[in-house]
């Protein structure tokens, strides 16, 4: 499985080298927790990270 | 007030240590099945877990059903007040004091011991002295990269 990254910036993993939901490159390989959102108007967990784009997000990053 | 509960969340069981694995199967087979299944969380000290937030246990049943790994659903419904606290993780840095020992996760120092010496809220940085270094040895590290081993300077 290829190494992801997370975004810093909003958390959005990635396998690539840009952030695909907010486009910054500070990226970091130090993350912990999943969060898939599919439905993010619908779900309380997006609502609660502020998450408005469907994708795999990490819930820690440093 | 609070906004109206849309979701309701249920946890599944799950072989220890493939909860990701499992969390990315349930997507891809909710985004390939259309169901609703709303986001799956995977928390990381909550280890053989995974939590499903989706209208109805019926729909978490469909979307576990045969996947490799998953033990069980276990029954009833999380209240979203219970994991809310797991979401919002606070910096670690409004718990760290001078003198506090500590352990490096993360970076070239992984996995030692060290002594806070200095601590940097406005850049989340903090000087410590590495404990298994033969000599004094203050290296200034990330926040996020430490672990309270022993609060205080005993």
């Amino acid at each position: 499985m290829p190494r992801e990254y997370a975004c810093r910036k909003c958390k959005s993993l990635t396998s690539g080298k840009v952030c695909p939901v907010c486009g910054s490159t500070n990226l970091s390989t130090e993350w912990s927790g999943l969060v898939v959102v599919l439905n993010p108007e619908k779900s309380d967990v997006a609502r609660s990270l502020t998450i408005t784009k469907p994708g795999r997000y990490a819930l820690r990053v440093s | 007030m609070t906004a109206a509960v849309t979701g309701r969340i249920f946890a599944v069981k799950t072989t220890g240590g493939q909860e990701k694995s499992v969390a990315n199967f349930i997507a891809n087979r909710a985004q390939m099945r259309s169901t609703k299944v709303y986001s799956i969380l995977v928390f990381e000290g909550m280890k053989g877990y995974v939590f499903v937030e989706a209208p109805n246990a019926q729909i978490v049943g469909e979307s576990i059903s045969g996947v490799k790994h998953v033990k069980s659903q276990i029954p009833g419904i999380i209240q979203f007040q219970d994991i809310e606290k797991f979401l919002v993780t606070k910096s670690i840095i409004t718990e760290l004091n001078v003198n506090d020992k500590v352990e490096v996760i993360a970076g070239p120092f992984k996995g030692m011991q060290a002594r806070i010496t200095r601590i940097e809220p406005v850049r989340k940085e903090v000087t410590v002295i590495l404990l298994d270094a033969p000599y004094q040895l203050p290296v200034t590290v990330d926040a996020d990269y430490l672990k309270i081993i022993q609060k205080g300077g005993s």
